[in-house]
C-alpha cells in the first residue's frame, strides 16, 4: 500500500494532538509515582469512571454544563473527592507514616492501588445492575462549530474537537507543571521525596503533603476523562486496559516525576502511534511498536529520557522572571 | 529424602490422588458435574503456583502473566492446525502441544527476563504488562495476516469432558511436584533471600540474576503448559480472551490472599478465588470486582502476610504444618 | 486501633468466606424464569450476556427468549406425546468472557439438568460454548452467533435460528446497486469473527453485482479512532460506507465520520445502529445511517403470508409477540428499560418457537430425534421463515431486512415488498447541499425527495450557545492558569 504525503501530514497532526492527550493522561501519575513512590494502578480506572459519568450524565441530561470544559471542572471536583478515598484506602495504612520508602512498602501500595483499581471497574457494571439508566458502553454526541472539522490543504480534515483536546491537554498538563514547580505547595511536595522528616522538624506534617499529593495526581487525572471521551466519542469501562498502560509507557519513558518530560514522551509516543497507523493502516502493528518501545526503554534506559526537562523549565521561567535560584 | 516427609509435600500427595479419585468417580451420572469445577479449580491452582515461583518464592509481581498461558495456548493452535493438521485427536498431539506450549514460553522468558530481571519493582511488574500487550497484538497480526479473522476455532476434534480433565489432571501433577520442588530445595531457599533482602543475598554469595532468571523462566514453563489444556477445553484460540490481563488478576490474587512466600498459600487462595468465581462471578460478572477490589485492599493493608501467612503467624503451633 | 482493625478484617474475610461455602457444594442456584413450575416443565438452558461488552445485547435476547415462553405457556404449553408441558428458562450470566461458557454450558446441562439450550449472544462465545453442547448431545439453537465458520466444523446439534454473515450486506448491496450508479464503497469493519465473515461475503457479492469497492479495512476489537481509516477512504473517493462490528465500535465509526465531514450517499453499519439509544446518544447523526437486521418491530410477517407462500403459521403475530416482550419488561426487573424489542430479542424468541414446534413435531424430548425433526421443519413466524440445511445447522430460510433511521425512526426500507418506506439516499446530513451540487445522479435526487427528510436540528440553538458558554470558559481558565502562574513565580 503506497502512503501519499497527505496521509503521512495527517498522521503527523493526528499524532501531535493525540501525543497531547496521552501526556495530559500521565502528567498525575508521574507526580505520585514519582513524588510518593506509589504506583498507582488505579490510575486508568480513575481516568475511565470520570469519562463514564460524563457521557452517562450527558446521556442522561445532554446540559451545556457537561460539555467538555465543564465536565473537566466537574470531574477535577470529584477527583478531589477519589483521591482522598484512594489515600485513606490504598496508601495511608501502608505509607501514611513511613520516613523511607522500601521496595516492600511500593509493592504493597501498588497492589492496594490495583484492588482500588478493580473496584473501580466493578463499579460501573454494579451500575448498570442497578439501575436503569446506567449505561456501560456510553457515547456522547459532542461536535463543535460548523462544520465540525478543518481543512488543511484540500485533502487533510482534522476535527475541530481534537485540536481543543490537544489543547485543553496542553494547558492541564502545564498547569499540574506550574502547580508543582512553580508554588510553595510544589515545592513542600517536593520536599516530601528528599526527606520527610526534616521536612515534620520545620512544622510542615507529611502525611498532609502526602494526602495533598495523591489528591492532585488523581484531580488531574480525573479531568483528563473527559477529553479522552471527546477524543473518541464513546467510553467502556474495558478502555482502562488501552489508557493504563499507555500511561506508565509515558511515565517510564518520561522519567518519573517529570512532568513535562511526561508530556513529551507521551507527544513522542502519539506521534509513533499514529505515523505507524498511517503508514501500515494496521492498528495491531502500531500497538506493538508502542509496548517495543516501552520494552526498549526499560532496558537501555530505565531512568527516562526527559527527567532533566523540569528542572530546565522551572529554572529558565523562574530567570525569566527575575527571582534568584 | 526429608523433603518426602514435609507437610508441603504430602498436602500435594493428598491433592493429586483426591483429584485422581475425582477423576475416576467422574466418568458418569450426576457425579459428572463434579468434573468440571475439579478442571476450574485444578487449573486455578495451577495458575497460582505457576506466579507463585516468580510472585511468591521471590518476591518480583509480574503482572502480565498471562503471556504465557496465552503463548500455551497458541503452541496448541499451531499444533491443531499447522504441525498436526487433520489428525484425529491423540494422546501424541496433547504431548507435542504440551512441549512446544511449555518450551516456547520458557524460552520467551528466558529471552526477556534477560532484559526486565535487571528492574526492580513496579518496572518489572510493567515490562511484563508490556511484554503481554507486544505479543497479544504480534497473535492477532499473525492470524490476519494468514487470512485468519480471531478467533481462531479448531477443528471438532470429539473431545469428551473426560479427556479435558486427564489432560488437566497431567499438568496438575507436574505443577504441584514442580513448584514443590522448587519451593523446597536450595534454589527455594536462593529466591527466599532474595524476596527478603536482595542486596544481602547477593552479599551472602546468591548469584540473584541467575536465580531469578530461573524462576521466572520456570515460572513461565508452568504458565506455558496451563495454556495448553484451556485451549483444548475452549476449542478455539482468541488472543483476547487468553492474553487478557484479567488472567493476571485472577494469579495475582491468588497469591495474595493465600499469602506470599509459603506453599499451600497460592493453593488455598485458589480456592478461596474459586469460591468466589461461582458465588459472585456467574450471577453480578464483572460487578463481583465491587467484592474482589476491597477484598485486595483489605488483605494488603491490614493482613499483609495474607491467609495462611496470618495463620502461621497466630497459630506458630501450626507453623509446621502450614509449609 | 491496628489490631482491632486486624481482627474485623479477618472476620470480614471469614465471613465472606462461609458465605462462599455453598460454592463449593455445587449447589451455586441459577437465575431462571419463570422462578417455579408445577407439573411437567421442559428446562431451557441460556449463558447469557447480562454484564460486558455483550450486556446490551444479552438483555434483548434473554427478555426476547422469555417473551416467546410467556407465549406458550400462555397459549397452553408444550403438548408431547399426549402430555402437556411447561418451559422454563434456566440462565447464567456469562460477562461476556468465554473463559465462563464451557463451565455454564457443562453446569446447566449435568446440574441443572436442561433439555435444551440456547447459544450465548455472539459468535465468538458460541464457538467456545459449541463443543461442550456437542459432547453431552444437547441441541443448542444459535441466535446470536451467525458467523457461518462455526457451522463448518461439524457440530451436529449445533442449529442456526438468525440468517448467516454471508447474507446480512446483500440487502444494502442491493439499494446501492438500484439508486447510486456511481458508488464508491468503503468497507470499514472489527477484526472479529463476524464482522470480517460479514465483509468477506459482501465483498465477493459486490464485485460479482459490478460494484466498486475502493477501500477495505478492517481494525482491531477495542479501537476507538477510526479517522485514519476514514480519511484514507475519503481520499481515495469513497461515499459509501458499510461496516462496524458491535455496538461501541460502530457507534464511534459513525460519529467519527461525520465530524470529519465525510459526505456519505449511504451508511450501512453493523449491530450499533439497531439500538434505540444509537439515535439518544447520536441525535441527528444518526438519521440516515442503515443497518442490516435479522427483524424490526414493523415487519409485516402475518399468518396470511404464510399462507400465501404456502408455509405453516407457528406462533404468536409480530404484534401479539411484541404485547408479551412489553409484560416482560414489565414483569421481570432483568428485562426494564429496554423500549421496544431489537432483533436480538426476535431471534431469541423464535429460537424457542422453532425448538417447540420441533418439539411437537418428533413428539419426544429426546434430542436427537428433536435435531432430526428440525431438519424438516419449515415454518412462518413473526420473525420470518425458518428452515435450516440438513446437513450444517445453517439457518437458509430466513431472509434479511435493511432499516434505516429516518426522523428519528427505525424504518424498514428493504426488500420492498415487507418495506416502510424507500431508502434515504444521500441524506442532507451527510450529503450537504455543497455536496449534493457536485452530484448529478437522478436517481439520488428522486430517491432523497420521494422520502421524508429530517427537520433541521432542533438543538441547533442550544449548540450555539453552548458553544459560546464553551470557549467562555476556555479563556476564562487560560487566564485563571496565567494569572496564576505568574502569581506562583513572582512570589
Amino acid at each position: 500500500m503506497v502512503v501519499t504525503a497527505a496521509e503521512l501530514a495527517r498522521g503527523f497532526i493526528e499524532g501531535l494532538l493525540y501525543g497531547s492527550l496521552l501526556g495530559a493522561i500521565s502528567v498525575g501519575l508521574t507526580l505520585i509515582w514519582g513524588v510518593m513512590k506509589v504506583v498507582n494502578l488505579a490510575h486508568g480506572h480513575l481516568i475511565v469512571l470520570a469519562a463514564m459519568f460524563t457521557a452517562n450524565f450527558y446521556v442522561l441530561y445532554k446540559v451545556a454544563l457537561l460539555n467538555p470544559m465543564g465536565a473537566i471542572i466537574t470531574m477535577g471536583i470529584l477527583g478531589v473527592v477519589m483521591g482522598a478515598l484512594l489515600y485513606y484506602t490504598s496508601v495511608h495504612p501502608i505509607i501514611g507514616h513511613v520516613d523511607v520508602i522500601t521496595l516492600k512498602h511500593e509493592m504493597a501500595t501498588l497492589m492496594a492501588t490495583f484492588g482500588f483499581g478493580l473496584t473501580l471497574f466493578g463499579l460501573h457494571y454494579a451500575l448498570a445492575a442497578w439501575t436503569s439508566w446506567y449505561s456501560t458502553e456510553p457515547g456522547i454526541s459532542w461536535s463543535f462549530g460548523h462544520p465540525p472539522y478543518v481543512m488543511i490543504g484540500s485533502t487533510i480534515t482534522i476535527v475541530k474537537t481534537k485540536i481543543l483536546v490537544g489543547i485543553i491537554s496542553f494547558v492541564i498538563a502545564f498547569a499540574l507543571f506550574a502547580l508543582v514547580r512553580l508554588t510553595n505547595l510544589g515545592l513542600m511536595i517536593q520536599a516530601v521525596t528528599q526527606d520527610s522528616r526534616a521536612l515534620a522538624l520545620v512544622g510542615i506534617d507529611p502525611v498532609r503533603i502526602k494526602l495533598l499529593t495523591t489528591i492532585i495526581s488523581v484531580a488531574f487525572a480525573m479531568s483528563t476523562g473527559p477529553l479522552y471521551l471527546a477524543w473518541a466519542g464513546s467510553v467502556t469501562p474495558l478502555k482502562e486496559s488501552i489508557i493504563a498502560p499507555l500511561a506508565f509507557v509515558i511515565v517510564v519513558a518520561g522519567g518519573l516525576g517529570s512532568i513535562m518530560g511526561s508530556y513529551v514522551a507521551g507527544l513522542i509516543l502519539g506521534l509513533t502511534y499514529e505515523l505507524v497507523v498511517a503508514t501500515t493502516q494496521e492498528v495491531s502493528i502500531a500497538l506493538v511498536v508502542t509496548f517495543l518501545i516501552l520494552l526498549l526503554i526499560l532496558a537501555l534506559k530505565p531512568t527516562g529520557l526527559f527527567g532533566y526537562l523540569d528542572d530546565r523549565l522551572a529554572s529558565a521561567l523562574r530567570r525569566r522572571r527575575g527571582v534568584a535560584e | 529424602m526429608r523433603m518426602l516427609k514435609r507437610p508441603g509435600f504430602i498436602a500435594s500427595i493428598v491433592l493429586i490422588l483426591i483429584y485422581l479419585v475425582i477423576g475416576i468417580a467422574g466418568q458418569e451420572g450426576h457425579l459428572l458435574s463434579i468434573i468440571g469445577n475439579a478442571m476450574d479449580t485444578m487449573m486455578y491452582i495451577g495458575w497460582a503456583l505457576a506466579l507463585a515461583v516468580i510472585m511468591s518464592y521471590a518476591g518480583y509481581v509480574s503482572f502480565g502473566h498471562a503471556v504465557f498461558v496465552g503463548i500455551g495456548a497458541w503452541m496448541t493452535a499451531v499444533t491443531i492446525e499447522s504441525i498436526m493438521p487433520s489428525h484425529p485427536f491423540t494422546i501424541s498431539m496433547f504431548i507435542v502441544a504440551l512441549l512446544l506450549g511449555a518450551g516456547v514460553a520458557a524460552l520467551v522468558a528466558y529471552a526477556v527476563g534477560w532484559v526486565v530481571l535487571r528492574l526492580r519493582g513496579a518496572y518489572f511488574a510493567i515490562a511484563t504488562i508490556g511484554l503481554d500487550y507486544v505479543v497479544l497484538y504480534l497473535a492477532i497480526y499473525t492470524l490476519s495476516r494468514a487470512g485468519i479473522s480471531p478467533p481462531l476455532l479448531f477443528r471438532n476434534l470429539s473431545l469428551t469432558v473426560q479427556s479435558f480433565y486427564w489432560m488437566h489432571f497431567t499438568v496438575f501433577v507436574i505443577t504441584l511436584l514442580v513448584v514443590y520442588y522448587i519451593k523446597a530445595s536450595r534454589f527455594g531457599f536462593g529466591l527466599a533471600a532474595i524476596r527478603e533482602d536482595e542486596e544481602a543475598a547477593e552479599v551472602m554469595g546468591v548469584d540473584t540474576f541467575k536465580y531469578k532468571l530461573m524462576a521466572f523462566t520456570l515460572s513461565a514453563l508452568i504458565a506455558g503448559m496451563w495454556g495448553v489444556p484451556l485451549a483444548f477445553r475452549h476449542a478455539k484460540f482468541d488472543p483476547q480472551d487468553v492474553f487478557s490481563l484479567l488472567n493476571s488478576v485472577i494469579m495475582i490474587v491468588e497469591n495474595t490472599v493465600g499469602g506470599l512466600g509459603t506453599f499451600l498459600g497460592p493453593i488455598v487462595g485458589a480456592y478461596i478465588y474459586y469460591g468466589l468465581y461461582w458465588s459472585l462471578l456467574t450471577k453480578i460478572a464483572q460487578a463481583s470486582f465491587v467484592v474482589l477490589g476491597p477484598l485486595i485492599v483489605i488483605i494488603i493493608a491490614l493482613v499483609p502476610e495474607g491467609l495462611v501467612g496470618w495463620l502461621r503467624e497466630k497459630f506458630p503451633r501450626l507453623r509446621k504444618a502450614l509449609e | 486501633m491496628e489490631r482491632s482493625l486486624r481482627s474485623i478484617a479477618l472476620v470480614l474475610v471469614l465471613a465472606a468466606l462461609v458465605a462462599m461455602a455453598p460454592a463449593y457444594t455445587l449447589v451455586s442456584t441459577a437465575l431462571s424464569y419463570p422462578s417455579s413450575v408445577s407439573g411437567n416443565v421442559i428446562k431451557i438452558g441460556m449463558p447469557i450476556s447480562l454484564s460486558g461488552h455483550f450486556a446490551t445485547e444479552g438483555h434483548q435476547a434473554l427478555c426476547g427468549a422469555i417473551a416467546s415462553i410467556m407465549w406458550i405457556n400462555d397459549h397452553g404449553g408444550v403438548k408431547v406425546g399426549g402430555k402437556t408441558y411447561k418451559l422454563q428458562l434456566i440462565y447464567y450470566d456469562d460477562a461476556s468472557s468465554a473463559n465462563n461458557e464451557p463451565s455454564i454450558v457443562q453446569k446447566l446441562v449435568t446440574q441443572d439438568h436442561v433439555n435444551f439450550l440456547l447459544a450465548p449472544y455472539s459468535s465468538g462465545l458460541t464457538s467456545a460454548a459449541a463443543p461442550i453442547a456437542e459432547q453431552y448431545h444437547v441441541i443448542m439453537l444459535s441466535h446470536g452467533g451467525a458467523s457461518n465458520a462455526i457451522f463448518q466444523k461439524g457440530y451436529h446439534y449445533l442449529v442456526q435460528i438468525l440468517s448467516p454473515a454471508s447474507e446480512y450486506f446483500t440487502g444494502a448491496l442491493e439499494i446501492i446497486k438500484q439508486y447510486i450508479p456511481d458508488a464508491k464503497i468503503a468497507f470499514i469493519y472489527e477484526n472479529g469473527k463476524f464482522a470480517s465473515s460479514v465483509v468477506k461475503y459482501a465483498e465477493q457479492k459486490a464485485k460479482q453485482m459490478g460494484l466498486d469497492v475502493v477501500y477495505s479495512k478492517a481494525y482491531e476489537a477495542g479501537t476507538s479512532d477510526f479517522s485514519t481509516f476514514i480519511s484514507a477512504a475519503k481520499a481515495k473517493g469513497a461515499n459509501v460506507l458499510l461496516g462496524g462490528g458491535h455496538y461501541d465500535d460502530g457507534k464511534a465509526l459513525v460519529k467519527q465520520a461525520h465530524d470529519l465531514g465525510w459526505h456519505l450517499k449511504f451508511i450501512a453499519i453493523l449491530v450499533a445502529p439497531a439500538q434505540p439509544k444509537f439515535y439518544q446518544e447520536l441525535d441527528d447523526i444518526a438519521n440516515g445511517v442503515a443497518y442490516p437486521a435479522q427483524w424490526a418491530p414493523g415487519v409485516k410477517y402475518s399468518p396470511q403470508i404464510a399462507k400465501q407462500m404456502g408455509i405453516e403459521w407457528f406462533g404468536p403475530t409480530v404484534q401479539e409477540w411484541i404485547n408479551y416482550f412489553n409484560k416482560a419488561q414489565s414483569e421481570l426487573s432483568a428485562c426494564k428499560g429496554l423500549g421496544s424489542p431489537a432483533y436480538q430479542a426476535a431471534e431469541a424468541g423464535a429460537a424457542i418457537l422453532f425448538l417447540v414446534k420441533a418439539i411437537e413435531t418428533a413428539g419426544t424430548l429426546d434430542n436427537a430425534k428433536v435435531r432430526q425433526a428440525m431438519n424438516n421443519l419449515d415454518i412462518m413466524t413473526f420473525f420470518g421463515r425458518l428452515k435450516i440445511d440438513p446437513n450444517t445447522g445453517l439457518q437458509i430460510g430466513h431472509k434479511m431486512i435493511i432499516a434505516q433511521w429516518q426522523n428519528g425512526k427505525q424504518v424498514i426500507v428493504w426488500p420492498p415488498e415487507v418495506a416502510q418506506a424507500k431508502p434515504l439516499i444521500a441524506p442532507p446530513n451527510w450529503w450537504p447541499s455543497s455536496a449534493k451540487t457536485t452530484s448529478t445522479s437522478p436517481a439520488t435526487h428522486a430517491a432523497s425527495t420521494s422520502s421524508p427528510t429530517p427537520s433541521p436540528s432542533p438543538t441547533t440553538t442550544t449548540k450555539k450557545t453552548s458553544k459560546a458558554v464553551l470557549w467562555g470558559t476556555v479563556i476564562v481558565i487560560i487566564i485563571i492558569i496565567i494569572v496564576g502562574v505568574w502569581l506562583a513565580v513572582r512570589k
